[in-house]
């Protein structure tokens, strides 16, 4: 349910680039990180519902999936989603669902047993592509 | 024309989070073992037993006591506005502890700084007086960003023991939070002394904070006791016993030297 604080949060943000650019906005892409485990057709039905009446009404809003990738800094193997999140419980998952960060508490290396983990990609949601009218 | 751009919903949701809240009380000490945790966790009682509306912030990732002191914490609830803290004691309180429930938190500088502008963002405070937060016990990168975002109408109470060692660090801390912008409400000495029967012992030194307040010209709010009740309480959580405690009363003497309760 916090999706919609997000999702408000997202809209206002891109609409207040397109005042601060004095521009319209065509087209802004949703990149949706693997680890928060969100619905990306939530995401994008909210992200319909919310922006309109807003500076961005006409922008069409494109959600992509950001593949997890977390680093083991001890052995320096890659993992990702179905390696550090699918073996979790549901109670764990939706934990990582509010903090992605907390993943190194739920989950080791499975090769070294580390927990020294760092996310590359695929943590929470951001916007990650904006396109401008000419 | 395109343009590629990483826009952070967060840097917008946090400045109108923080509009509904008052005064931010930072309690801060540096560093870690002073205490902070259960100043910070009692100031919040206290506070709400004065009828204010009060939130207690616990971002230290080190050891979060908060959950422990109050006597375990419910998740908070998922809402349409965001994540609710649950509510002990009249107080709202909101700790990573809720999330990990006592497992490890191997997380880096950066990941921390993460998770404080995640729970600040999405922490539903509603409209509060005052914001108490139990900082990073540290004087990095974290401290930095904390101070960064929590924005507003805010002042610092600096906790240390006596012994030279928790005060340098708060000399290096009164420096940074200067530099800062912080407004210093005082500075508290913890641990300060042992009651035993008739006698008095103070096992970390004497006069220390005193010396260090008037070093920077900054309020000298008080000293408390080592209590073994308090600490007692605090391990079984039981926050409705703590502040009727030798160190909660004594705490109430100093925070009634502050704006918070004049």
């Amino acid at each position: 349910m916090h999706e919609l604080v997000i999702v408000s949060g997202i809209v206002e943000a891109v609409s207040d680039l397109a005042r601060r650019e004095g521009k319209r906005i065509l087209t802004f892409t949703v990149a949706v990180g693997e680890l928060a485990s969100f619905d990306k057709n939530l995401i994008e039905e909210l992200l319909n519902e919310v922006k309109k009446g807003s500076l961005i009404e006409d922008a069409e809003a494109r959600i992509e999936i950001e593949r997890a990738e977390v680093l083991c800094k001890s052995c320096e193997a890659i993992w990702g989603f179905s390696d550090l999140i699918e073996p979790l419980g549901e109670n764990e998952r939706e934990m990582i669902h509010f903090l992605p960060e907390l993943v190194s508490s739920f989950s080791k290396c499975p090769k070294c047993g580390s927990r020294d983990l760092e996310i590359r990609s695929g943590r929470g949601i951001r916007v990650s592509y904006v396109e401008f009218e000419e | 024309m395109s343009s590629r751009n990483k826009l952070d919903y967060r840097e917008v949701l946090i400045p109108k989070r923080l509009k509904a809240i008052k005064y931010i009380l930072m309690i801060a000490s540096g560093k870690g073992g002073v205490g902070k945790s259960l100043v910070s966790a009692t100031t919040a009682l206290i506070l709400a037993k004065n009828n204010l509306n009060v939130g207690l912030l616990d971002l230290d990732f080190h050891g979060p006591s908060s959950s422990v002191i109050y006597g375990g914490l419910k998740m908070p609830s998922e809402e349409e506005e965001g994540l609710v803290p649950p509510v002990v004691e009249g107080v709202k309180v909101m700790s990573i502890d809720q999330f990990v429930e006592g497992r490890p938190i191997p997380v880096s500088g950066r990941e921390k700084r993460e998770i404080i502008k995640e729970l600040l963002a999405l922490t539903h405070w509603g409209d509060t007086d005052v914001l108490v937060v139990d900082m990073p016990p540290e004087t990095g990168d974290v401290l930095l960003t904390s101070l960064s975002y929590l924005r507003g109408r805010r002042g610092a109470i600096l906790v240390t023991t006596p012994s030279k060692l928790s005060l340098k660090v708060v000399d290096r801390l009164i420096r940074l939070l200067s530099e800062t912008g912080v407004e210093i409400l005082g500075i508290i000495e913890n641990m300060s002394r042992l009651e035993l029967q008739d006698k008095k012992v103070s096992p970390f030194g004497l006069e220390g904070a005193k010396e260090l307040s008037s070093k920077y010209n900054i309020r000298f709010l008080g000293s408390l006791p080592i209590d073994p009740e308090a600490s007692l309480y605090a391990d079984e959580g039981k926050p409705e016993k703590l502040i009727y405690t030798r160190f909660g009363l004594e705490l109430e003497k100093c925070l009634k030297k502050t704006v918070l309760l004049d």
